[in-house]
């Protein structure tokens, strides 16, 4: 079922409806359901899945937590064969294609006859998350941070949670687990609260990704037909599209948490605010930068070993994150990538601070930070080039060619050469501008700007006020106005497309 | 509880409010289809007997003011579109035709084969119905609900206003405010001439849209949409014609069993209707522009010559029948 869809507004109205007006002790049973139901209207075969997963940790739990608070051997054996289970899970599902063809193809390297058979699996929505949220319950319980749940109607449940069963945020059992037990009274000012969260959310997806994404598609998939200025304009409207596009799953995930009463955890931060590349990951996918922050950079030592050592974790950390988010080369070279800006930011921090004291910048703080930011967001923006492109070859040729034609165009624009300047940007494609019908382009790109001016606006505020509602105290006209405008927004200029989530593939 | 209720009850009512006052407010829809309101004001405006030609986009270039000289009375070309549902947009129109007029139906070959190739996927469904509900939103607002899908009124609703608002964008910042503020589809004039024939000639490209394709057996829903339209235009006192759309040669030979068997079904059911058989409109496939059902000026030139032939002989044998 998909979250932007007439199906999901029906089913959460009921679901919302149904879990105030039953008693207390019965809503995990109904949410259990509900969480079911959303999962399995995708293919009722996930929920096999699902369940096995479920298994698996609850069980594993209990047997860790029955070893007593010590961290005997045996206890180690119990938590990595369930994490192996798990992954294993995952990687039969997510990796097993990807390396039967690295296989295949290290084997002709050295001529020798491997037969690499493509199977035919279906990734299951959402797996990489909650499969995730499972270890994190086996390591907590392991540690001892946490009790193993006993009652595996709660524990199931909290296991797929509807509202971010299939994209996260991923919680930690601590934060989620006790919730379920808590009884959440009818409180207006969250309801308003969660469902203004998720028509923001809903705004950010509709209107802004959904609207880049005919951009970014138009370019990405040829990025041969297009010069580097075009190229530059994708990249970057991709970075806008999947900010929009996850950062709206979440705002909805969290604000329809929040109507039922449930706190999940924040997963964005103004990630684009952000002045260097490891404060982008303490901004970005919060809870899973964090699970591989607690769950493997910590275990591999953190920032205790020496120097070379940390850096050498960190860039595994970031390889490691980039092969959760995909099977694919381009998606390794994105978390190389990201792993290398990161340690090159420890390396190059002593000679940046020299350059900002030699050319005055750092008298000029406000500046000097927004050039950070712009630098940080130029990065980023380069990085996703290998997230979105259709393949690693794909993605060399865009971030080879970024400037191509770009100079000549500048030389142009300069001496008033508008014919050339037009023929340079004529990018009709059997009459579509850049995806767009031609007579649609114009107000596509004007309702595009606008809309990005919007977020942009947003984002300043809440990174001056901070996480605070500010909206909840302003007058009631004032917040009716919001209301009304973001809903108008969303109708008026939303683009009502099949265009899937981006995270659901993960 | 109560406040929260009446406020949100006071929200949903605002944006509707505001949504009707946009689809209400007289403007341009930004796309083509909307021409179905510009050609309903066309068939409107002309006085009658009329000469009506309804069908999908091989109409398009139809020589309308040769055929107004031949026959002598106005021509009004409301071809738009294959895949608008003919008999809804027929059942639209008939309020607006008196006794007298003559309509001639022209549908695609596509439509009039079997159900099977011509379901439309839903995005398709929408963006044909929105236009139709322009012409009679009561009528397709039931439709809705009678069929089980109720949430498209909302869709379509917002689709509209989307377009509308997407057309006001486009021409305010143009400085053509005018072109927006204009019911139907913008610059409709530019477009279609005075009898609804389209001013721009198709593209040429090869190979051609749609040739290799082998139609499905025709079935009883072939002739009982054209049946219905017949019947109709008695109870309305109007008479509806029926003539086989342009097909290539190609086409025409490679589906030659299905075409003979539908002519045979139309032949039974609609012995006094049909104005022409299947042979008469098969053009060489160098005739044709981008799709088997679109031909070339010249190739129109020659369909609109044979339809006027066939025309004025029909009403002829009419006239000398009734008299």
């Amino acid at each position: 079922m998909a979250f932007i869809s007439i199906q999901f507004i029906v089913f959460f109205l009921i679901v919302a409806v149904l879990y105030y007006a039953v008693p207390h002790r019965f809503r995990w049973a109904l949410l259990l359901g509900s969480g079911m139901v959303f999962y399995g209207s995708s293919a009722p075969w996930y929920l096999l899945l699902l369940a096995a997963v479920t298994v698996i940790a609850y069980g594993g739990g209990i047997v860790l937590e029955r070893q007593g608070g010590e961290k005997l051997p045996v206890k180690k054996v119990v938590l990595a064969a369930a994490i192996i289970l798990l992954l294993g899970i995952l990687g039969g599902f997510k990796y097993l294609n990807f390396f039967n063809s690295v296989i295949s193809d290290v084997a002709a390297l050295a001529g020798l006859n491997y037969p690499s058979r493509v199977l035919n699996f279906i990734l299951p929505i959402g797996i990489s998350f909650y499969i995730f949220q499972a270890i994190a319950y086996l390591i907590e319980v392991y540690r001892g941070a946490f009790h193993a749940e006993r009652h595996f109607g709660i524990f199931a449940l909290y296991q797929s949670f509807f509202p971010q069963i299939l994209a996260g945020p991923i919680p930690r059992p601590g934060a989620l687990l006790p919730q379920f037990r808590e009884k959440h009274e009818l409180d207006f000012e969250s309801i308003t609260e969660g469902l203004t969260r998720m028509a923001w959310g809903f705004f950010k997806k509709a209107v802004i990704a959904d609207r880049a994404a005919i951009i970014v598609n138009a370019v990405f998939d040829h990025p041969h037909d297009y010069s580097g200025i075009y190229l530059i304009l994708a990249s970057v409207l991709f970075s806008i599209q999947i900010y929009c596009d996850f950062s709206g799953y979440s705002d909805i995930a969290i604000g329809a948490g929040r109507v039922l009463g449930f706190r999940l955890m924040e997963n964005f931060r103004r990630p684009y605010l952000s002045r260097s590349m490891t404060e982008f990951w303490r901004r970005w996918h919060i809870s899973l930068s964090t699970w591989f922050r607690d769950y493997l950079y910590i275990p591999l030592g953190g920032n205790r070993v020496k120097p070379a050592r940390r850096q050498f974790n960190l860039f595994v950390t970031f390889l490691l994150s980039g092969m959760w988010h995909g099977a694919g080369w381009n998606f390794i070279a994105w978390g190389a990538l990201h792993g290398f800006l990161v340690v090159a930011g420890i390396w190059t921090a002593r000679v940046r601070d020299v350059a900002a004291r030699v050319s005055g910048l750092s008298r000029l703080p406000a500046l000097h930070g927004k050039i950070k930011q712009a630098i940080t967001f130029l990065f980023a923006a380069f990085a996703w080039i290998f997230f979105r492109a259709n393949s690693l070859e794909d993605a060399l040729y865009i971030a080879g060619n970024l400037g191509s034609g770009v100079g000549s165009l500048i030389v142009n624009l300069v001496t008033g050469n508008r014919a050339a300047v037009r023929a340079a940007t004529d990018i009709s494609r059997n009459g579509l501008t850049l995806g767009f019908a031609k007579e649609s382009y114009n107000p596509e790109m004007i309702i595009l700007a606008v809309s990005l001016l919007v977020l942009w606006t947003v984002d300043a505020v809440e990174e001056h006020y901070g996480d605070a509602p500010l909206l909840r105290t302003k007058p009631a006209a004032v917040r009716l106005a919001v209301y009304y405008l973001l809903i108008c927004g969303i109708l008026f200029f939303g683009m009502f497309t099949s265009q899937q989530f981006i995270y659901f593939r993960f | 509880m109560a406040r929260f209720f009446l406020k949100g009850a006071a929200l949903i009512l605002l944006i509707a409010l505001t949504g009707t006052a946009i689809i209400a407010f007289p403007g341009a829809y930004l796309h083509e289809l909307a021409a179905v309101i510009n050609k309903r004001d066309m068939l409107v405006s002309r006085k009658p007997p009329r000469l009506v030609f309804m069908g999908g986009s091989n109409l398009l270039p139809l020589n309308g003011p040769a055929l107004e000289r031949e026959l002598n009375m106005p021509v009004v070309n409301m071809g738009l579109y294959a895949n608008m549902p003919l008999e809804d947009f027929f059942d639209d129109m008939a309020g607006y035709l008196t006794s007298g007029d003559i309509v001639v139906i022209v549908m695609e070959y596509q439509k009039l084969f079997s159900e099977g190739s011509n379901r439309l996927d839903e995005t398709e469904r929408i963006r044909v119905e929105q236009f139709m509900s322009l012409l009679s939103p009561g009528k397709y607002a039931l439709r809705c609900i009678r069929r089980g899908t109720p949430f498209d009124i909302g869709r379509i609703w917002v689709s509209l206003i989307q377009l509308k608002l997407k057309a006001l964008i486009k021409f305010g910042t143009d400085g053509k405010l005018n072109v927006a503020l204009k019911p139907g589809v913008p610059r409709y004039d530019d477009l279609f001439d005075a009898n609804g024939d389209s001013k721009y000639s198709f593209l040429v490209l090869r190979p051609l849209k749609g040739v290799g394709v082998i139609y499905n057996s025709p079935g009883p829903e072939s002739s009982a949409r054209l049946k219905h339209m017949v019947e109709e235009g008695k109870k309305w006192g109007f008479r509806v014609l029926f003539s086989y759309p342009p097909i290539p040669e190609s086409s025409y030979n490679l589906n030659r069993q299905q075409i003979g068997e539908l002519e045979r079904i139309l032949k039974k059911d609609l012995p006094s209707a049909l104005i022409n058989a299947p042979a008469d409109h098969c053009y060489p496939d160098g005739l044709f522009a981008d799709t088997v059902n679109h031909l070339q000026a010249g190739g129109e030139k020659i369909r609109s010559r044979k339809l006027a032939e066939e025309l004025k002989s029909r009403i002829m044998a009419d006239k000398r029948g009734g008299e």
